[in-house]
């Protein structure tokens, strides 16, 4: 009797501590391998997120833009900052940025033209949920914003408050995506409004305070500004 | 006897119940009669603390905004006693589409001819905050630029109309230096239809030389576009600024709820500030 009660005192006082570390141990599964794919030689790479949805695992580079101005003879003019003379230098492999988001739709479409397959502006949602890799803390590698892991303003890094960076400069999220927060704003296809006249930008810029770079924070702005704080990441149905 | 002395607490409770209903309005009135804060300058009045210092001219809430733009007289004084040196700066090209950063233009040369009494242009936010904060310590009051709300308030004096001065855009040039036969002169290779009517102004105007609104304030829109303190939709890196400029030729820049928006750091020459002094507590 006084074993037993002993027993059921030991299940009760040291058995929580034990289960958790068991689970650990019997059903984590392993981490599936990284799926990605390119669907042109100027296409960016993708990667297949646990949602069947694929996204670009980098903002789309000036040199990859570039094919596309060069196809099109997409040019910009009025007031404001150019894709060409964003301000600052840039190499090919530097995110595009002085794109409204009218510059995105239209390069979106000729993607999507180009491949066949059905190219898109990420959602609000999307973007957020692909910029976390599956974690939930302030950033996907946690609660503050650490040292050298995202280019923004006082971040760590050498393009501090400089420029963009040359994309996957910094470490990839679980999902195997390259900022993933800061370096460029990325426009969305998501609106402020029914009337569509403002869509909203996620994840911060490398003039952004470490604050803009939450998974919560968003910006938002007319569909004719062009920033060089602004930039694109693609997404499609993994499975079209 | 018990009677009475119920009668008389009712008729103290009705008393009471009375003042508390209907005294609150005389309290009120009463305050407003003897205020106890310090009293507001009456709107209008201009107020100049030193010789290179902006006019600025008190509004209904006891704050006073800027008379004028900020001239470049004002802010030399400013640059002289700091050693400011600010380069780069963009400029719209003759063909009124392309605007390209002119890297030794500056507010001393932003590309074409000013006296003192122009409009500074060639200042970023960065600069305008600069001499905000060097205009506190010269006068020892708290000036700032106005924020996007108090400078559409300003701009639109209490009235209800589309632009500062009215409702009839065909009044444009009277009181603002917008896109128009002048300006169409000094830029023949600008395909844009231009306002249909003449400011006598290719590029900034002295500031004054047009009509003001009701509130007495001059270049509410045109002339120069007009830094404020207020981010940009959600995004501090990026600040809004409004008005319209003497380059602008669609009418929608000029519409007193028009603004837009560029990086701290961005200088153009079409883009000044205006300082606002807050009500002093």
């Amino acid at each position: 009797m006084t074993f037993l009660i002993r027993l059921i005192a030991w299940v009760v006082v040291c058995g929580a501590a034990v289960s958790p570390a068991l689970a650990d141990n019997a059903f984590v599964l392993p981490r599936a391998p990284l799926v990605t794919f390119r669907d042109c030689p100027e296409c960016s790479e993708m990667v297949v997120l646990p949602t069947a949805l694929a996204i670009g695992r980098t903002p789309v580079t000036r040199g990859q833009f570039a094919r596309f101005a060069e196809a099109t003879g997409f040019k910009q003019d009025g007031w404001g900052c150019s894709w060409t003379t964003p301000e600052y230098p840039q190499t090919d492999d530097d995110p595009v940025t002085c794109v409204s988001w009218a510059d995105a739709q239209k390069y979106v479409e000729w993607i999507a033209a180009r491949t066949g397959h059905p190219y898109r502006l990420p959602t609000l949602e999307e973007s957020r949920y692909a910029a976390m890799g599956g974690e939930t803390g302030s950033y996907w590698w946690g609660q503050s914003v650490g040292v050298n892991r995202a280019n923004c303003k006082g971040c760590g890094s050498q393009w501090d408050s400089v420029g963009t960076s040359p994309v996957a400069s910094f470490k990839p999220n679980a999902f195997g995506v390259f900022d993933a927060v800061g370096n460029v704003w990325q426009w969305t296809g998501t609106c402020v409004a029914e009337k569509c006249g403002e869509h909203y930008l996620f994840g911060g810029s490398w003039a952004s305070v470490p604050a803009d770079l939450r998974a919560s924070a968003k910006i938002w702005n007319d569909l004719n500004y062009r920033l060089n704080t602004y930039g694109i990441r693609l997404v499609r149905d993994a499975s079209r | 006897m018990r009677g009475a002395i119920r009668r008389r607490f009712a008729a103290a409770l009705a008393l009471f119940a009375w003042l508390t209903v209907c005294g609150l309005p005389f309290a009120a009135s009463a305050q407003q009669a003897a205020p106890t804060g310090p009293a507001k300058a009456a709107p209008g009045k201009a107020i100049q603390e030193c010789a290179n210092c902006p006019i600025v001219v008190t509004l209904p809430d006891g704050a006073a905004i800027g008379k004028f733009p900020v001239t470049r007289g004002e802010f030399a004084a400013f640059a002289n006693e700091t050693k400011f040196e600010g380069k780069g700066c963009y400029q719209m090209q003759a063909n009124g589409k392309d605007w390209l950063v002119g890297e030794n233009a500056d507010w001393k040369s932003p590309g074409y001819a000013q006296t003192d009494r122009h409009p500074v242009v060639c200042v970023s936010w960065n600069d305008a905050t600069r001499y905000v904060e060097w205009l506190s310590k010269k006068t020892g009051h708290e000036y700032r630029l106005p924020t996007l709300e108090e400078s559409v308030a300003a701009a639109i004096a209490g009235g209800t109309d589309e632009f500062p001065f009215g409702a009839d855009a065909a009044t444009i040039c009277q009181y603002a230096n917008v896109g128009d036969v002048s300006y169409a002169k000094a830029f023949p290779g600008d395909a844009r239809p231009h306002q249909p009517c003449d400011d006598k102004f290719g590029y900034t105007a002295p500031v004054g030389s047009l009509k003001p609104n009701k509130y007495g304030l001059y270049d509410m829109t045109g002339n120069v576009w007009q830094w404020t303190n207020s981010c940009m939709k959600g995004d501090c890196s990026n600040a809004i600024f409004r008005g319209g400029g003497w380059n602008d030729t669609d009418l929608e820049n000029f519409r007193v709820r028009h603004s837009w928006g560029d990086r701290v750091q961005v200088r153009s020459f079409a883009l000044g500030f205006r300082v606002l002094r807050p009500a002093t507590p």
